[in-house]
């Protein structure tokens, strides 16, 4: 059995990206994923930012099947029974000039594979990568189950849940604080019915985010994209705050969908899947080590998301860092050489992208993010000023917003806010 | 022995009904997004079949696909399950073919690869659920054939096959050349190895299209089809599920026991 | 339909009776012949089928043709096909119609590729379209998911096997007469290829499944024979007959005889109770008949619970004891 020049253990996102750079450079790659098939159990919430994509494949929305592009982003405050949102709608032309795409994951990473195959990696789906083959402490390839696969080097892909990550010490578990559970469901909805609901034609898509009573005030968020015929409807909610709370995020998402700013979007249409997922969002400080000797980790098993504000970009981290991934693989083989020290040159790309860069930015966002009145405090806040502005109830409006005032003694105080606004500038 | 196998690319058949639905205006399936067809679950037990007997007595397995869809996926998957080589059936002139455009087209491309000793089919394919195929594809051909056959043996020459009845099943004398038909209750499929997945993703399949296989566009394709597909949709079951429940388990299987003596017969 | 207007009925015999099969398709023919103004004729097979004859005249059948020579008492593929055949190109029916048993699913695909005549097997429904003069047949498709309408577009003759339960049985009705003819010649011996060393019945005891009144069936859920064992005591208490799914047969829980759906039986009891039962469309389509449908599973997303008139969400270890208990006091 020949030896490789790489095998790559995933093909999301980042093990497509990996593989697809390596393989058009010439070299001998060999992709493992346990899915039935490419993309079979993968899932996102669907919107993702197109520049690192274009740069792997240019002109990549022409052919693959991308749902929609953002042309409507709205943001949500809700409590139980309101809703206020900021709505932005930008009319720029289509696909070409969009700044980012909804997609299916199935759909899409089915496409990812084909273009890896093409370029010439083998693709093998159905086999689950158990462990390693060291020599020493040098990895030379992996198994599957009492099967083994050689290789100069392992780009490890294998998403958040990665246990050879762990096996191969370069980190120990996740823990549960910087985890986010995300669960989603794709419901089925005429063309028409969509654009109608959503006001979007042609190729415009929309993204919500909702703030507040869909996660019972917990640290998360739900989120709406609209798919070509399809809605994905989801909540993604601190994991370490539904552990504690004992709440299900499969119940999060039932009264999500049932709230009254909700139902009416997605009313009549018939649930097609669910799918639960979970997110690593402490960036760079839950980052573990990037390489070893003859293995370099990326995407969600290196915890490359930006969980900034709701949207979680994972994606584009994940391919940037696959791109990375496969150029360094490329030079090590130059060298000959797939030591920790040649691999360490990742560290160095990824740094000149904007993987580490961003994550390095962004370090503060995921503890200003825990900031628990973000989820109730705001959002009764701003909620409770607009039910007021348009409620009149006869008496003299000071007196209500006293009322308000008082409602929300003991959830914020002024200099609270003033003091979170501070920390939301310093961390965004 | 020579053997070859058909087998045909499907909708995943375990499929969950939520997911599975028909457009009624093109009288035709919608396949979930992204989700590959299948190889037929009992074409993948007629390759096992084959494989069993190539084991135990030598020669080639060879497959043969007609279609459109997923053709390179479930040859490489019979590639990788441990068949030889196969042909991949394709042309404009075979679109909308109907069971027996599709038997007499494969009889011609089992013409063009000349020897066989055994012809191996599903009992039916898991999407239309005919189960007429493999059986046209022996009268055109004039060789034995045996449907739903739960066990093969090669016996001097000759085949001793199991064939599944609905009361027990029957032990047959078949001499070759001879078409079976394979039924689920010849046990399972193996799952291919790592290796044969690799050694599948590498393999090329020749394709053959109408002049190839020498086939009469008279006889290929929708105009050939004796039958006309007038309507396909989803049947709608009249029930509505009155859900029985009370404080604790015990009490709503009380409640329940109740209810069925009230609708039993 | 420029050919002439007679319904072909292939007849099957079981333990010397005529079948239940081939008193619905009588039933079914009778009531096309009827709307066409044809005449039904019936095939038996087998020197004892003859004293079937007078049945089948009472039944519906205007002309019996019996294949009396001994060649044809046991069933053999090579043979009944060569036979049914000869037959159609003798008296060249409309529609010719057999059971979706073993004889029709083998037969049948073998007379119509034959012959180049249109086939549509495991119909539920054949219909007279008067207008456009051509019989409509549904049949399931997609392991029961989908139902398809097909109509034949050659004119000539078209061949329908017919899942057994679909048509009405007709009831005998005495003074009809017709005629009965019997066909001595032995299947030509170059015909018949595959001969039969060993023919291995396994009867299932008791009531058959296709004819139970009750039947509580297990699946999957159930987790091994004892699951079934607990619903045996229910079945016995209602009177009814056990049933299974696909899953418990894999395991060998349960043996082949008692799996209910596409690849095994279809039955259409009153009452029909779903224990541990996911609802996949290959089970459905087997039990979907039935007049009534109980379902106890965990999962209250349960495909299952969408078919039922009656569910309850819950363990069965826990609620099966229980209902046995209540019934055991209901005096049952
Ligand atoms: C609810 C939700 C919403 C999200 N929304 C967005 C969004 O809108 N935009 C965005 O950019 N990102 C989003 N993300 C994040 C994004 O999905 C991930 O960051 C991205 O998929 C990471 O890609 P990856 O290739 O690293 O890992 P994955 O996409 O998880 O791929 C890992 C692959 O490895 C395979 N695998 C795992 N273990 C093994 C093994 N042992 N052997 C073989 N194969 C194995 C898996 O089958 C899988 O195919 C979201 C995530 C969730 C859960
Ligand atoms: C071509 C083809 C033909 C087929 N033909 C047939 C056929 O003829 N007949 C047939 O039945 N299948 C057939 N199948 C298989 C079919 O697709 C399903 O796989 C099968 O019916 C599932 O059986 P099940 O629901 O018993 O098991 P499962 O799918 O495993 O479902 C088990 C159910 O039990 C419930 N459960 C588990 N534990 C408990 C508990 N303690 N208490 C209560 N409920 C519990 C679960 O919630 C679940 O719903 C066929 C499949 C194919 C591909
Ligand atoms: N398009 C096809 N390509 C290859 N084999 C086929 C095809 N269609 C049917 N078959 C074979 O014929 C069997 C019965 O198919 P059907 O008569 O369509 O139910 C299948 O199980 C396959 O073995």
């Amino acid at each position: 059995m020949d030896i490789f020049d790489a095998i790559v253990v995933g093909a999301g996102p980042a093990g497509c990206a990996a593989a697809y750079t390596m393989a058009k450079a010439g070299l001998n790659v060999l992709v493992l994923d346990r899915g039935q098939y490419v993309g079979a159990k993968n899932m996102w919430g669907g919107a993702f930012f197109g520049p690192v994509m274009n740069e792997l494949f240019p002109g990549f929305w022409k052919e693959a099947p991308v749902e929609r592009f953002l042309s409507r982003h709205v943001i949500s405050f809700m409590t139980k029974e309101d809703c206020l949102s900021v709505d932005f709608k930008s009319s720029h032309g289509d696909f070409d000039a969009a700044p980012g795409f909804i997609i299916l994951r199935a759909r899409f990473d089915r496409w990812m594979g084909g273009k890896v195959e093409e370029a010439g990696a083998i693709i093998a789906t159905g086999l689950e990568v158990t462990d390693f083959i060291f020599e020493g402490n040098q990895i030379k390839g992996v198994k599957v189950g009492d099967e083994d696969f050689l290789a100069n080097v392992v780009v490890l892909a294998d998403g958040v849940n990665s246990l050879l990550a762990t096996k191969a010490k370069l980190r120990s578990d996740f823990k549960a604080i910087d985890l986010k559970q995300g669960v989603k469901e794709v419901i089925r909805l005429p063309r028409e019915v969509i654009e109608d609901r959503f006001g979007v034609t042609g190729n415009e898509g929309v993204v919500m985010e909702f703030v507040g009573s869909c996660t019972r005030g917990l640290p998360g968020g739900g989120f709406i994209y609209t798919n070509k015929d399809s809605l994905s409807v989801g909540v993604v909610v601190q994991l370490n705050a539904l552990l504690k709370n004992q709440v299900k995020a499969s119940d999060l998402i039932d009264e999500f969908k049932e709230h009254p700013a909700v139902r009416p979007l997605w009313r009549n249409g018939e649930t097609l899947e669910y799918s639960a997922h979970l997110i690593p969002v402490s960036g760079i400080e839950m980052m573990p080590k990037l390489y070893a000797d003859g293995i370099v980790v990326a995407g969600d098993a290196a915890a490359m998301v930006l969980g900034t504000g709701l949207i979680l970009e994972g994606a584009n981290f994940a391919m940037a860092a696959g791109i990375a991934a496969g150029e360094t693989v490329i030079r090590a083989k130059e060298k000959g050489d797939f030591t920790s020290s040649s691999l360490s040159n990742y560290e160095q790309l990824l740094k000149s992208r904007f993987v580490l860069k961003d994550l390095e930015t962004f370090r503060r966002a995921p503890h200003f993010l825990e900031n628990p009145r973000i989820y109730n405090a705001y959002p009764e806040l701003a909620c409770g000023l607009m039910r007021n502005i348009f409620h009149s109830d006869g008496k003299p409006r000071k007196n209500t917003f006293e009322t308000l005032w008082k409602s929300m003694q003991g959830k914020v105080s002024l200099w609270q806010i003033a003091a979170d606004a501070m920390k939301a500038r310093k961390a965004l | 022995m020579e053997i070859i196998v058909c087998i045909k690319p499907v909708l995943d058949p375990e499929l969950p009904p939520a997911k599975f639905a028909v457009d009624g205006k093109k009288n035709e399936v919608i396949p979930p997004e992204g989700m590959p067809f299948v190889m037929s679950p009992y074409d993948a037990l007629a390759v096992e079949a084959a494989l069993k007997i190539k084991e135990a007595k030598g020669g080639k397995v060879t497959v043969l696909t007609l279609g459109t869809k997923f053709t390179e996926d479930v040859m490489r998957k019979a590639v990788a399950m441990g068949a030889d080589e196969g042909f991949i059936l394709n042309d404009a002139a075979f679109d909308g073919s109907d069971s027996f455009a599709t038997a007499y087209i494969l009889t011609q491309a089992v013409k063009k690869i000349g020897t066989f000793d055994l012809i191996l089919c599903g009992r039916q394919a898991a999407d239309w659920d005919a189960g007429v195929v493999g059986s046209a594809m022996a009268e055109y051909l004039g060789v034995s054939l045996v449907v739903r056959a739960k066990a093969i043996e090669v016996l001097d020459g000759k085949l001793k096959v199991e064939r599944m009845m609905t009361n027990g099943s029957e032990v047959l004398d078949v001499p070759l050349p001879a078409l079976v038909t394979l039924s689920s209750e010849m046990g399972q499929a193996r799952i291919p190895s790592g290796r044969g997945i690799i050694i599948a993703a590498r393999k090329q399949f020749s394709k053959w299209g109408a002049a190839d296989v020498s086939a009469e566009a008279a006889k290929t394709g929708l105009a050939a089809a004796r039958n006309s597909l007038v309507k396909l949709f989803i049947p709608a079951y009249q029930r509505t599920c009155e859900m029985v429940t009370g404080k604790d388990p015990a009490e709503a299987a009380a409640l329940l026991a109740e209810k069925i003596l009230a609708i039993k017969p | 339909m420029d050919n002439n207007k007679i319904i072909l009925v292939v007849g099957e015999m079981e333990k010397g009776k005529t079948a239940s099969i081939t008193r619905e398709l009588l039933g079914g023919a009778r009531a096309l012949a009827d709307q066409t103004g044809g005449e039904v004729d019936l095939v038996l097979f087998g020197e004892a089928a003859a004293s079937l004859a007078a049945e089948g005249i009472a039944l519906g059948a205007d002309k019996v043709l019996v294949a009396s020579n001994a060649g044809y008492a046991e069933f053999n593929s090579d043979g009944y096909t060569a036979f049914v055949c000869d037959q159609c190109t003798k008296i060249k029916p409309a529609l010719c119609l057999m059971g979706q048993t073993d004889l029709g699913r083998d037969v049948a695909p073998r007379v119509a590729a034959r012959l180049g005549v249109a086939l549509a097997m495991d119909c539920i429904a054949v219909d007279f379209d008067a207008e456009n003069g051509r019989f409509l047949q549904t049949r399931p498709a997609f392991g029961g998911k989908a139902l398809s309408v097909m109509a034949s577009t050659t004119g000539l003759l078209q061949i329908n096997t017919i899942r057994a339960k679909s048509m009405a049985a007709a009831t005998p009705q005495d003074g009809r007469t017709g005629e009965t003819i019997a066909l001595a010649d032995a299947p030509s011996a170059g015909a018949i290829k595959v001969k039969l060393i060993e023919a291995k019945r396994m009867e299932a005891e008791g009531v058959k499944l296709e004819d139970a009144k009750i039947i509580v069936s297990g699946g999957g859920g159930l987790g091994g024979p004892d699951g079934f064992a607990m619903i045996k005591e229910l079945a016995d208490l209602l009177g009814g007959v056990v049933g299974a799914t696909r899953v418990p047969v894999d395991e060998n829980w349960v043996p082949l005889s008692m799996e209910i759906g596409q690849t095994g039986k279809m039955v259409s009891p009153e009452l029909y109770i779903a224990i541990g039962i996911s609802g996949a469309a290959q089970h459905i389509t087997g039990c979907i008949n039935s007049k009534k449908i109980v379902t106890i599973n965990r999962d209250p997303d349960a495909n299952m619970f969408k078919i039922s008139d009656l569910g309850l969400v819950a363990d069965y270890k826990v609620v099966v004891p229980v209902l046995i208990e209540k019934l055991k006091a209901m005096g049952q």
